[in-house]
């Protein structure tokens, strides 16, 4: 054989073989911090990472590279979640009972008003040029931490990945009336956390 | 004071507003809201920030959260023995 021949058949042997210590070395982290922000649990993150990079071993000749590395593997960790969710919702009740105490109920009269002095104030004139600072999103994340789990999961799924209400019920089994509480308290929850840590202190640290 | 009696309290416009990020309401019901906005400033800043706050969240860094969480060193072995191929 010449020269060239060798190097192609090199090659070939390379692209056909899955590299999962490489993978865990470069995605590792971000496929455990997307899994993470979802599931809330280390273990369970752990776990999805691990099955994913299991099956894209498995699948690995059928990538073919047509998308990045790292948008393939998400896909799969992406389905896995799913897959987590809907034996979740099989398996508990997924509604967080507990959550719709209304914690904000001392925000309004008697009469259902806000009290005014209560009530949201301006986040004006920031507004949205407060997505340009770091503590607006080190602030967002803290307040999400603070949400139970269950709801940071239904949010998580509607706010971040953009799942329609229909597709939340059924995965994870639960009514819209349920699902549109959870929201409803968990936007509520997240915008008077927002508000009282990072606008009303103009962006201080009084987490 | 016609607007105050006829339309819906803080309480259901904050809820309502919520439930419009996630389904289309009826017609009739948005217009009671928009009525109420004339009057409620405070519901009107409800409305706003929790648009700020959806813009934020699906645009934003928070893609990806704390760059602190990674996996360990002993969650990497883990991994990578359990990848392993059997033999």
């Amino acid at each position: 054989m010449n020269q060239p021949e060798i190097e192609l058949s090199a090659t070939q042997a390379v692209r056909s073989h899955a590299d999962p210590d490489r993978w865990v070395d470069e995605h590792g982290d971000c496929l455990y911090r997307f899994a993470l922000m979802r599931v809330r649990k280390e273990e369970i993150a752990e776990d999805l990472v691990q099955e994913t990079l299991l099956v894209a071993v498995r699948t690995h000749e059928k990538f073919g590279g047509r998308s990045s590395e790292r948008s393939w593997l998400v896909g799969i960790l992406k389905n896995k979640i799913c897959d987590h969710f809907r034996k979740l919702g099989r398996e508990t009740n997924f509604t967080d009972l507990e959550f719709f105490s209304d914690e904000h109920s001392d925000r309004f009269d008697g009469e259902n008003y806000w009290i005014h002095e209560r009530g949201p104030s301006d986040w004006k004139p920031e507004g949205e040029e407060a997505m340009k600072r770091a503590e607006f999103w080190q602030t967002i994340q803290t307040c999400l931490a603070k949400l139970p789990d269950r709801v940071a999961t239904v949010f998580t799924m509607r706010e971040i990945d953009d799942i329609p209400s229909k597709e939340i019920c059924a995965t994870l089994n639960i009514s819209e009336a349920n699902l549109w509480v959870m929201l409803h308290r968990a936007r509520m929850a997240l915008r008077q956390c927002l508000e009282a840590n990072f606008f009303d202190g103009q962006g201080g640290a009084r987490l | 004071m016609f607007v105050a009696t006829h339309t819906p309290k803080c309480h259901d416009i904050t809820r309502l507003i919520s439930e419009s990020m996630d389904h289309p309401l009826p017609l009739r019901t948005r217009i009671s809201m928009r009525l109420h906005y004339l009057i409620c400033v405070w519901c009107q800043r409800y409305r706003d920030q929790l648009a700020l706050l959806r813009k934020a969240l699906r645009a934003g860094p928070s893609q990806e959260p704390e760059r602190e969480h990674a996996l360990s060193p002993d969650a990497r072995t883990r991994l990578k023995v359990a990848l392993q191929p059997k033999r």
